[in-house]
């Protein structure tokens, strides 16, 4: 196993590329999705990156390379000082038991015919010397901190609401102390009164666990509240990065403005917001196709600002303050 | 409530569930209407009764389901006492309805134009020739790009955007008064849902048709409708125009929804959030359904079940209104 370099960082991916091959039919040469093209990104101990972006932007793909699910074409996962991508096999165990992932579907994701304690202490029993006794101690103490009761213990998933799945779910993640959550969509699923709940138990147990998130989420408001950190991504590539009040606040990329724009807010002027919508301009057309994305840059066909020159050259994520970059060449003239 | 501006009118409607011994009431007691022209928003969580509310005007609740109301008319005629034939005729004529999930709702085997012609003979008839330049027209009416080829697309070559446009197209093909769109951008990407949303409001006051669009999503809401309903465990909670919904909410249930949005927290770490679940069947309270959750219950509201109470120029089923003296 390789000695750990001290690092700063709980995760570091560089230059992280995931391209597939798929089929485009019986007799045609095989074509290559490109679904992660040249991500980098830093996250530290006890703070939450969110990876935002619309279906097909590659933010699960990104989220299965830093779980080693999957190895990635190119580019290399570091975590907690640890090189996981090219690691032997005991190293890549050992680096699994602190990167755990939490699913959108947490029935999907929880076997219905084994009880919620089992499942808990699982992962217990798979990484650890622990005995049964100590294995159900640390069950039932995770599950009273998910807010969930002792009588729980012994019941099976379809006896759950979403919420509570959810919470199931989340305290899994948490059984082997991972320093790593991936939650991929953990709130989508749920109802607004639930995913406050939820939202607000993922901030509680970061407080206290000290965990930090790569939080996936389609919902900018979700993301508003939670994140410290925000990708964005579009077509596998990082069009913008900053901390969360400067992107929110200050977003420069094109598509950043674009998602912030169509997104349906609650304001206390709800009239003035239906006129708001129709005179804004939403944002044409729909994602091009990862098997042919288009030249340069790849957001330029539905970008309102798009000039030929955008066409030609690839933009690189260009720094605008310390830890705000953006993918744009445009970017110093719109504004 | 004037019947003669109103198109739909619903009073006291209620759907019930037999399952064994059991009765799941899934819609309780609603009541609302809607005039020509007008967008009306249906807002709940899973559960809170409003798809089944609009199934239950469509007339597509099923057995073991029943359906009771002392009025459902559109545009003055009792749907309850027409013919099955004539209700028929009426839904895709006049009233319209398209779905969350528009991948389920075309057929995968049939392209988009012959799905379309279908629709259109049924209801108007006219040469082959003619409706296939009907069905492309309404392909241009819903903003799909390169209308001509993809009237010879089939389902499965459409992205999920393109597939709710061809359902819209499909719904709107016979010019309805009223377009029941239940939660239509929920499957779609934001900007792709933004479009939805724009093209329905255009088609809306382009053709004064009347629109009730059933959503999970206040902002959804906030941004499109004129007025709102509020369900919550089958009722109708509160009932206001948009802007005094979200300004001044009357009922509890709506106070918390809005509470616990994350874009009313800016600048808070945590969100406010009512504790517990909706009830089930089982266990619905003998008073208000939401006495069990509400922070502001009193005893009265354990034992006593509210109707809807006019408070200011909105409607809440609450004995305690926010903002408001308590009712008698």
């Amino acid at each position: 196993m390789s000695t750990p370099v001290a690092s700063p960082w709980v995760l570091e991916t560089s230059a992280l590329t995931k391209h597939y091959a798929v089929s485009t039919g019986m007799f045609s040469a095989k074509a290559s999705v490109r679904a992660l093209e040249d991500v980098s990104l830093a996250l530290a101990p006890g703070r939450t990156l969110a990876v935002v972006g619309e279906s097909g932007c590659g933010k699960s793909t990104l989220a299965r390379q830093i779980a080693m699910l999957e190895t990635p074409t190119s580019g290399s996962v570091v975590i907690a000082g640890v090189a996981a991508t090219g690691a032997d096999a005991a190293t890549r165990r050992a680096l699994r038991k602190s990167v755990q992932m939490v699913f959108q579907n947490p029935f999907a994701s929880l076997n219905p015919r084994k009880k919620i304690g089992l499942a808990l202490e699982e992962p217990l029993a798979i990484n650890t010397a622990l005995s049964r006794l100590e294995r159900e101690q640390r069950g039932r103490a995770m599950l009273a901190r998910v807010g969930l009761s002792p009588e729980h213990y012994r019941r099976y998933p379809h006896m759950f609401s979403g919420g509570q799945r959810q919470r199931i779910a989340i305290a899994r993640a948490l059984m082997l102390e991972p320093r790593l959550v991936i939650a991929d969509e953990p709130v989508s699923a749920l109802d607004v009164s639930i995913q406050a709940q939820v939202l607000n138990l993922l901030m509680d147990l970061q407080e206290s666990t000290g965990v930090a998130y790569v939080f996936i989420s389609h919902n900018l408001a979700v993301v508003e509240l939670i994140a410290d950190e925000v990708i964005v991504m579009y077509l596998g590539r990082v069009m913008e990065r900053a901390p969360r009040a400067e992107l929110f606040a200050a977003p420069r990329h094109p598509y950043t403005r674009a998602l912030l724009a169509s997104t349906p807010r609650v304001d206390a002027a709800a009239g003035a917001a239906q006129l708001a919508r129709a005179a804004r301009s939403a944002l044409a057309g729909e994602l091009p196709s990862p098997l042919a994305p288009p030249s340069g840059c790849v957001f330029r066909t539905r970008c309102p600002h798009a000039v030929a020159r955008c066409s030609e050259v690839v933009p690189l994520l260009e720094p605008i303050a310390a830890a705000h970059a953006a993918a744009c060449i445009r970017q110093g003239e719109i504004g | 409530m004037n019947a003669d501006s109103e198109l739909l009118e619903v009073q006291r409607l209620t759907v019930d569930f037999q399952i064994g011994d059991a009765s799941l009431v899934a819609v309780d007691d609603v009541g609302f209407s809607v005039a020509e022209g007008e967008v009306v928003g249906i807002v709940g969580e899973s559960g809170s009764g409003k798809s089944v509310t609009a199934l239950a005007v469509m007339g597509l609740i099923d057995s073991p389901g029943r359906v009771r109301a002392e009025r459902l008319a559109f545009a003055g005629r009792d749907l309850q006492a027409m013919s099955e034939r004539e209700r028929r005729s009426l839904l895709g004529a006049d009233i319209a309805m398209i779905f969350q999930d528009p991948m389920t709702s075309l057929n995968p085997s049939f392209t988009v134009a012959f799905q379309l012609m279908e629709t259109i003979a049924l209801h108007e008839g006219g040469s082959r020739k003619a409706r296939r330049a009907r069905a492309l027209q309404l392909l241009k009416d819903v903003e799909i790009p390169d209308p001509e080829r993809r009237l010879d697309a089939f389902p499965h070559q459409l992205s999920g955007g393109m597939s709710q446009r061809v359902m819209l197209a499909m719904a709107i093909a016979c010019n309805p008064r009223l377009l029941i769109a239940d939660e239509p951008t929920t499957a779609l990407d934001v900007t792709v849902q933004a479009q939805m949303l724009a093209l329905l409001l255009r088609l809306q006051r382009e053709r004064g048709m009347a629109l009730v669009l059933i959503t999970h999503d206040l902002g959804v809401v906030s941004e499109v409708a004129q007025r709102v309903l509020v369900m919550y465990a089958g009722q109708i909670v509160e009932s206001a125009t948009a802007e005094e919904l979200f300004a001044s909410p009357r009922h509890p249930y709506t106070e918390a929804l809005l509470a616990s949005l994350p874009e009313r927290n800016t600048g808070r770490r945590r969100l406010a959030s009512l504790a517990g679940v909706v009830p089930g069947v089982f266990n619905r309270p003998a008073g208000c359904l939401l006495s069990p959750r509400c922070p502001h219950v009193r005893e009265r509201c354990r034992v006593e079940r509210p109707p809807l109470f006019e408070v200011g120029a909105s409607r809440a089923r609450c004995f305690y209104p926010l903002g408001a003296e308590p009712r008698p």
